[in-house]
């Protein structure tokens, strides 16, 4: 198998001005990938993407068109509502109201909770976070607060028609600010995630997606909210005729985007180097939630990205090389990207994560009624249940992918992160001895970057000195 | 003698029961008609004898407005708030966790069968993070959405909270049992509603943290609490997540210093005039209590909470509020848009005290609600 990008460049983290010069060699040699892309420097100058100058970036051509399709979403949102589609915010349920949405061939889906990274694209130039504090949303809430901002000064993306949120067992941070959204006029449907807790002896269950159950009674609560969800987005578009098979096909399209990101997940976290550094990996998760807005376009990228990393596997090469002192599972996203570089640089490989959406990951089942195999993907969401759960979860990736530590990341303000941490720690220390290190990661590390670097060489140190002994 | 003439259970009649309620909390008559689904204020005093079978020295401690006393009461057991003491303010802090949260947590150390909610994610993560194996806490689901699956949902909520109750010695209420705790609890709001408008947010907690477990109370303590909130001064209102001795610190401080205090909404303490004015005649099941208690209980973790701010404008209309402060333990993120939120909702002046970040809160409560009344001045 030969590397796509083999005889051009070898795969290698660079900088951005060096991944626009590999666009323009790819371009040259006439790769077909990049028709519709951009040089990624280019960002930085037409959105004050800043970041981007400081960050390393993997140098294939499935990751140019990765970070294309990433950094082109506001654009396409905007090109989507002048083309008349619906755009509909999800907000907080992270992977399964778009499912519903995109039953519709004229709705566009997105997060506006993507936000949160705005501030660390935009090094804080975005003026997020001030406009945000204007309205009562302060500093004491974590960067989802860039969201409201976003909202108030309607540059990052369109207004949407419809906003649906989901409340209940979420960050009183999000419900907090959300709530504040529809004070400012905006129309909110609102929808509830139950706490997800483990059935009583002998009460009725169903399995969920990642082999957790949850009671019927909560199952069915769920199933009857997303049933009104649907009938919010079939009023979006009255002329198209959707229905239940409308959702299933809609299923079987995100399952395909599902196989996709685990046949890459497999390969990225098993190989014996890693074939994709950590950065892009999480943006490929990312794109599952929402499929970037566009999910057929989203196939492609993945399909491309998947190419890549099976051929770099084949061929025994690595863009991070260096990342071999140790293996480590991350445990929530990152509030600011460039801390997966510093990762690697000091020699720890990624090699499983937990960002949040693991419920996102799993395939929805296709034989069971589209609206219950919804409801019990929602209810999979590891933020709903108890933190032991969630912590069982990481001490199984742990095992599984013989990672040599958890480093947890902690998000400022974040009402989950003040007690996750420590329950994930004592989980995984009376479970496993691997080292768990907590971070607390601003949305711009570079005022703490010498000193996350310290405690992240520790680690590595700590790891390999373990790794010796044994 | 009206309600002899009417058909039982019929509308009209249903009504009548109601207007005899709200008439019977004036002080004006009493009911000793046979026909109402509710024991006459002189048997709802002897409710020694409906529940005669049952432990009432059985406490079970309730954390949040939002838990149906009626409920625990119509199991055979004595509902107790839960004001906790908060022991360290900087560990919880410095951790990023709500400090009333900690506090409440904590509080299960002395041995009181609590149920906690979970309408908050600093709550129900602290309840998560301090399991202890075999140890008497129940999470209660309180729906935050209003609609008739968060009713149905709720309801079986209160099953399960049922059986549990059951657990530590309860007995599974029968609908006579129900309706018998029910007008009970429909009096004591009725009259509560009508003395809670004009004592002090102290006076009123001190009152329901002894009474609430025991309806059937006497004209005594009423009229003390009637008696409770006689001062001069501006009226401020208070709103805040749940209490801690802090709060009740802060009270007093605010109270001698001048000030009238209402307590708008803060848990775990019930809001007497909504509830007083839920349609109870038609409660007659797990089901209907559940209704009643999502849809009589506004509250600023409701989503939407429009209705909580119609009723913050309604009680300051009533209290002649002058202003709301706004109690708020560092990290609850929940309260700390409320300001603005009631500021631009209800026209009301609004400031915000945020406790955790000092170890003595209440020299700086005063100091700023002395400025804010200034303000409004």
């Amino acid at each position: 198998m030969n590397l796509p990008n083999y005889g051009i460049l070898r795969p290698e983290r660079v900088g951005v001005d060096q991944l626009d010069a590999a666009f323009h060699a790819y371009s040259g040699a006439g790769i077909g990938l990049l028709q519709e892309s951009v040089p990624v420097g280019s960002y930085v100058l037409t959105e004050s993407d800043f970041r981007l100058l400081r960050l390393g970036f993997d140098n294939s051509p499935a990751s140019i068109k990765l970070w294309n399709f990433l950094l082109s979403e506001q654009r396409r949102l905007h090109q989507a509502c002048r083309d008349g589609f619906k755009l509909v915010a999800c907000m907080k349920d992270l992977g399964t109201v778009p499912i519903l949405a995109y039953a519709s061939e004229r709705i566009r889906a997105f997060y506006p909770d993507g936000t949160w990274w705005t501030p660390c694209l935009m090094e804080l130039s975005d003026a997020l976070f001030t406009l945000a504090d204007g309205s009562g949303v302060g500093p004491a809430f974590c960067p989802a607060r860039a969201m409201l901002g976003a909202f108030i000064n309607g540059e990052h993306f369109p207004k949407p028609d419809l906003c649906i949120c989901a409340v209940g067992a979420i960050c009183d941070d999000f419900s907090a600010i959300a709530q504040r959204l529809e004070h400012l006029g905006y129309m909110v449907y609102w929808w509830e995630l139950p706490r997800r807790r483990v059935p009583r002896p002998g009460e009725p269950a169903v399995p969920l997606p990642g082999g957790l159950c949850a009671p019927v009674a909560q199952s069915q609560f769920v199933r009857a909210q997303l049933e009104s969800i649907f009938e919010q987005v079939r009023q979006l578009v009255p002329e198209e005729s959707l229905s239940t098979e409308s959702v299933a096909a809609s299923i079987r399209r995100a399952n395909r985007v599902r196989r996709l990101l685990r046949a890459l997940r497999t390969l990225v976290f098993n190989a014996p180097l890693a074939p994709l550094p950590a950065l892009e990996e999480l943006i490929a998760e990312m794109l599952v939630i929402h499929f970037c807005s566009d999910p057929d376009e989203c196939i492609v990228v993945l399909e491309a990205l998947l190419d890549e990393v099976r051929a770099r596997v084949y061929a025994g090469v690595s863009p991070v090389p260096f990342a071999n002192r140790g293996r480590v599972v991350i445990v929530n996203p990152v509030p600011d990207l460039k801390l997966l570089n510093l990762i690697e640089d000091v020699g720890l490989r990624v090699c499983g994560t937990d960002y949040m959406f693991t419920h996102a990951l799993e395939e929805v089942s296709e034989t069971l009624d589209p609206f219950d195999a919804l409801a019990r993907m929602a209810l999979a969401d590891p933020m709903i249940g108890p933190a032991f759960e969630r912590g069982a979860g990481v001490v199984e990736m742990v095992k599984r992918l013989r990672a040599d530590a958890v480093i947890v990341i902690r998000i400022p303000g974040a009402s989950h992160c003040a007690w996750e941490g420590a329950a994930i720690r004592e989980h995984v220390l009376a479970h496993i001895q691997v080292p768990v290190l907590e971070l607390e990661v601003p949305s711009v590390i570079d005022p703490v970057l010498e000193s996350l670097k310290t405690r992240l060489e520790a680690l590595a140190e700590t790891v390999q000195a373990r790794r010796e002994r044994e | 003698m009206i309600l002899s003439a009417l058909k039982p259970d019929c509308e009209l009649h249903k009504n009548a029961i109601q207007l005899m309620y709200a008439i019977h909390a004036r002080g004006r008559v009493c009911c000793n008609e046979g026909h109402c689904s509710y024991p006459p204020p002189a048997q709802a005093n002897q409710l020694g004898s409906v529940w005669a079978d049952c432990d009432l020295s059985k406490v079970v401690g309730i954390t949040s407005m939002f838990v149906p006393v009626e409920w625990i009461h119509a199991h055979g057991l004595r509902a107790v708030l839960v004001i906790p003491q908060i022991s360290a303010w900087c560990s919880s802090v410095c951790a990023g966790r709500c400090t009333a949260a900690v506090a409440m947590v904590e509080a299960r150390q002395e041995g009181i069968p609590t149920v906690f909610v979970a309408t908050c994610d600093q709550l129900r993560r602290a309840f998560d993070h301090w399991r202890i194996p075999g140890e008497e806490g129940f999470l209660l689901n309180v729906p935050i959405t209003r609609s008739e699956v968060a009713v149905e949902y709720f309801t079986s909520e209160l099953e399960r909270l049922s059986d549990w109750l059951c657990g530590l010695g309860g007995t599974k209420p029968n609908r006579v049992r129900l309706l018998q705790s029910i007008g009970a609890y429909v009096r004591f709001w009725q009259t509560l509603s009508l003395h809670q408008s004009n004592a002090s947010a102290s006076a009123v907690v001190a009152f329901i943290r002894e009474a609430i477990g025991e309806p059937g109370l006497g004209a005594g303590p009423w009229q003390a609490l009637e008696c409770a909130g006689q001062q001069r001064g501006p009226v401020i209102g208070i709103v805040s997540g749940h209490l801690t001795d802090v709060h009740l610190q802060i009270f007093r401080e605010i109270e001698s210093a001048g000030f009238r205090t209402r307590l708008l909404c803060a848990d775990p303490v019930p809001v007497a005039e909504l509830l007083a004015e839920a349609p109870w005649a038609d409660c007659k099941t797990p089901a209907d209590l559940a209704r009643i208690h999502l849809e009589y209980t506004p509250h600023f973790v409701a989503r939407p909470n429009a209705r909580f701010h119609r009723m913050l404008w309604r009680l300051a209309q009533e209290r002649a509020i002058s202003g709301v402060l706004v109690l708020r333990t560092a990290w609850c993120d929940l309260l700390e848009p409320e300001p603005i939120t009631i500021r631009e909702q209800t026209g009301l002046h609004a400031c915000q005290v945020m406790l955790g970040c000092e170890p003595e809160p209440a020299g700086h409560a005063i100091g700023r609600i002395a400025a804010f009344v200034e303000m409004f001045k």
